[in-house]
Parts: structure tokens; C-alpha cells; sequence
């Protein structure tokens, strides 16, 4: 009695088996052949759904203006990376409303826990055309552990000055370290000429 | 201001900075000479109080005895943030750093050699008791104005100009700006690694700029911005500049982010800030009127 329920048993889990894997193949060839359009949707789906994610689960952040909260360097690459997947080219002149955040400058600050206790840390960013165009971290540290670390990460987001020469630059005046009292200046030549002799 | 023939210019130098005050309309020359005078004089009143290289001020008395000493009438607005500025910074920013200062080589005589031992200054209420116009000193102790004092000059030589009926000017004071005028003016930022070169332009409307850096005034280990409490100069900065209402705020500012970061003061005061680090790299307010020359600077 039980060999051939077995039998049947067998031969209808095989059947159905091989029904779902075919189901599951059509359904990959079938999608894949779709996947331009699909994917570039889901991609802007999937962005808009994880920036109100962000906004929603940061329950440590507090968002000091309206606008997206952001962790910084990961979303550098997500406003390029994600939202030029299926969109027009990058040269292409968008119309604004193709941009997926507003122009402007948010700021937040995030709070996590350290061996050292609670600490802060804010980013403050600006967006125009969906790119960054400037960032500033700042630490807010507790301890100084917390600080080093904090001031490690920032330096890995920070942008860099030059110079460039005054008389290229349209001027009415520069502002810098005060200029030398006369008598410091004479003192601190007299010290380089002693020292070398 | 550039229209050089309705203006009125003066450059000299006092308080051992080079000043440059320009302002509208153009005055004839009796009363040019007239405005000059009483701006030098306002300006030596306040250096023969404040100032700790004069042999004759008030602060060089204040250094050798104790008693209770009265005050100019003109105190109040810088001592009280000096106080305030104490309290925020735990200390870090205090004017009684004038006998370390001078015991690292900064004194009357820019002798810039480490004289002694160099010891942490006393906290405000071990050699201070202040309350307008009266200053106790408790022992002797030479202070020190160098983070707002030059600012709040500024901004008390603004306050001669106003009193002529003078609207529009602008008044630099070796890199400490006031400006008042309906249009704004551009600043360079002084790139403090080469002097000919600017690593940013600020644009100025009416308020105030102070820059802040060590590259002139350094020697042997220090420069004139030295830690109280570890006795060292801070390295990891190499220049800032603060724009705020006044001269006198965006001086003491300046100064302050040396020691403390811009989000334990920007609760208290309206200030906007750019500090350039050694490493180049550089942090700056959200409301920073002006532009930083960036490697990607293409992205403006």
C-alpha cells in the first residue's frame, strides 16, 4: 500500500517541481527582456522609497531643514550613481523637474551610541542639480576617541583649497593674518641673522 | 567705492598694524586733516588703555600691582565677551594669556625668545573681580587683548566716523574689515602659505571680516595664538576668517575656533565662518558669503 502512494507522491512533487522551475525561468527570460524601462523604474522607485526611508527610520536624527537626510558619502554616489541608470544622458539638459531632490543646503545631525557614550555628528550639504556641491561634517564628539574617529571620517569627505593669484582675482581688498608690527618684523630678521652666524 | 573721485582715503599705520579707511563723500583737505586727527586720537585712547607694549598704559600698571583699577567708560561691550567667550571656550580663550605670551618671546620688546619656564595663566576669578568700571586685580597679571581688541577698535573708529555724519565707509585694519555700503565689496582670502595668492573671495556687504592666521607673526615653536592650558601654539589650523556684525565679534570669533568648534558658539552668536586646515582642506559655514577656490571649484 505504501510503495505506490509513495510513487504518486513522488511523481506529483517531481511534476510540480519542474512546473515552478519552469514558471520561475519564464519569468526571469520574460522580465529580463523588459529590464531597460523596469529597472530604471524601480531604480527611481526604489530611491524615493529609500530617501523616505531614511527620513523615517533615522529616529536619531533630527532634520534641520526640510529635505532628505542624508549620511553623507553614501548618498554622494547615489544622486550620480543611481539616478543616471536609465535616465537621459548626463549632458543632456534636464527640465527641473526631472531632478529627484530640490536645490538647496540641508543640514542634520546624527546621534549613535560610542564605547564612550552618546555623540553627535552633522553633515551639512548642498545639493544643485542633484549633485553635491558642497559638504562640511562636523564632529561633535564627546570624548576625544569619538573625536579622532570622527575627525578620520571627515577628512575622507573633505574638499581641498587653492590658491590662485591675486592679480587674477578682482579685488577691493584681502583679508588674512594681520600684518606684522614694524618692530616684530626687524626683531625676527635680527633672530635669522644671528642664527646663521 | 570706486568712484575714486567722490571718496575720501586714509592709509597709516597705529597699533603696530597698517589701517586703510575709505569713505564717501570726498572731503576737502582742512577737513580731511580735522576727521584724521580725531580718528588717531580715538585710536591712541584706546592703545594707551589696552595695549600691554606700551610702557605708560593701563594694562602695563595692572601687570605690577594689585588694587582696583577704573576702567574706560568705552569696557564694558569687550570685557563682558571676553567673559562670556571664557565661560563658552572652558578658559581657552582668555585674556589673561599676557604673561605667557611674553614668556614665550612675544613681549613689549619682540625679543621672540623663550625667556622662562612657561607656566598655565590663573583662571579669571583667582586674579579678576570685574564689574564696570572697576577692575580688582587680585595679583598682579599682564593681560592681553589680542583676540577682540583690534576688532572693537574698529568698530569704536566706525563709531567716530557716524558721529560726522559719515554713512558709507569701509575700514580695514591689517586684514580686520568694517564695511558699511549698499553694495557689497569683494575680500580676498589670503592664502597663508603664499601671500600673493588668495584661496577665496568673500563677498562683503555691510558687516564685518576678521581673518585670523599664523603664518607672520611665528617664532621658534609658537605663534601668537598659544593653547593656556597646554602651552603650545595649535598647529592643526592654519588660518580663519569669521564675518559678523561687528568687528569686535568676528575678531574674538576668529580666535575662538582655534580652540573650540564653531558648533559650541553658533547657539550664541550670528556668525559665519570658513577655517582652512594645514592639510588644506577646509570646513566652512552654510551661509559663507563668498566663494573657496577648490580643485572642483568648475562645479560654480
Amino acid at each position: 500500500m505504501e510503495q505506490p502512494e509513495l510513487e504518486l507522491n513522488k511523481k506529483v512533487g517531481i511534476t510540480l517541481s519542474v512546473i515552478v522551475i519552469c514558471a520561475v525561468v519564464f519569468t526571469i527570460v520574460f522580465a529580463e527582456r523588459k529590464a531597460p524601462v523596469a529597472a530604471a523604474n524601480a531604480g527611481t522607485a526604489a530611491n524615493a522609497q529609500a530617501a523616505a526611508n531614511n527620513q523615517n527610520s533615522a529616529s536619531n536624527s533630527s532634520v534641520q531643514s526640510s529635505g532628505v537626510t542624508t549620511t553623507g558619502p553614501a548618498s554622494e554616489t547615489n544622486a550620480g550613481g543611481m539616478m543616471s541608470s536609465g535616465m537621459p544622458p548626463a549632458d543632456m539638459p534636464k527640465s527641473p523637474m526631472m531632478y529627484a531632490y530640490k536645490n538647496g543646503t540641508y543640514s542634520a545631525t546624527g546621534s549613535y551610541m560610542s564605547p564612550g557614550g552618546e555623540d553627535q555628528i552633522s553633515v551639512t550639504l548642498t545639493l544643485k542639480n542633484d549633485t553635491i556641491t558642497d559638504v562640511s561634517v562636523t564632529p561633535a564628539a564627546g570624548d576625544r576617541t569619538s573625536e579622532r574617529y570622527q575627525n578620520r571620517f571627515i577628512s575622507g569627505y573633505k574638499q581641498y583649497v587653492i590658491g590662485k593669484n591675486i592679480a587674477d582675482v578682482q579685488l577691493t581688498a584681502v583679508s588674512g593674518s594681520s600684518l606684522t608690527p614694524i618692530g616684530f618684523n626687524d626683531a625676527l630678521a635680527q633672530i635669522k641673522a644671528q642664527a646663521k652666524a | 567705492m570706486d568712484q575714486s573721485s567722490q571718496e575720501t582715503r586714509f592709509d597709516f599705520d597705529a597699533i603696530g598694524t597698517r589701517w586703510r579707511i575709505v569713505l564717501h563723500p570726498k572731503f576737502d583737505r582742512p577737513q580731511k586733516a580735522r576727521l584724521l586727527y580725531a580718528i588717531k586720537a580715538r585710536i591712541e585712547l584706546f592703545d594707551k588703555a589696552y595695549s600691554r607694549f606700551r610702557e605708560d598704559s593701563l594694562v602695563t600698571k595692572m601687570s605690577r600691582e594689585t588694587g582696583v583699577f577704573e576702567l574706560p567708560s568705552d569696557a564694558e561691550p569687550m570685557l563682558s565677551l571676553y567673559l562670556e567667550l571664557y565661560r563658552r571656550t572652558g578658559g581657552l580663550v582668555t585674556p589673561l594669556v599676557g604673561n605667557l605670551l611674553s614668556d614665550a618671546g612675544y613681549d613689549a620688546r619682540y625679543s621672540l625668545r623663550q625667556k622662562k619656564e612657561l607656566e598655565v595663566p590663573p583662571s579669571w576669578d583667582e586674579a579678576l573681580d570685574y564689574k564696570q568700571p572697576l577692575l580688582t586685580i587680585k595679583r598682579p597679571v599682564l593681560l592681553d587683548f589680542g583676540a577682540a581688541g583690534k576688532g572693537y577698535l574698529v568698530d569704536l573708529v566706525a563709531r567716530v566716523l557716524e558721529l560726522n555724519d559719515i554713512q558709507e565707509y569701509y575700514i580695514d585694519a591689517g586684514g580686520d574689515i568694517l564695511h558699511k555700503s549698499k553694495r557689497p565689496i569683494r575680500v580676498g582670502l589670503e592664502d597663508p602659505i603664499n601671500t600673493k595668492q588668495v584661496l577665496g573671495v568673500c563677498m562683503l556687504g555691510t558687516g564685518a571680516i576678521a581673518g585670523s592666521a599664523h603664518n607672520r607673526r611665528a617664532w621658534q615653536n609658537f605663534t601668537h595664538i598659544m593653547n593656556p592650558k597646554t602651552l603650545v601654539s595649535p598647529t592643526d589650523i592654519a588660518a580663519i576668517w569669521v564675518t559678523a556684525e561687528t568687528a569686535m565679534l568676528a575678531d574674538a570669533l576668529a580666535t575662538c575656533l582655534f580652540f573650540v568648534p564653531p558648533h559650541t558658539l553658533a547657539p550664541a552668536y550670528d556668525f559665519e565662518y570658513l577655517i582652512v586646515r594645514s592639510d588644506r582642506s577646509f570646513e566652512r559655514s552654510a551661509g559663507f558669503p563668498g566663494e573657496i577656490f577648490t580643485q572642483s571649484s568648475a562645479l560654480e
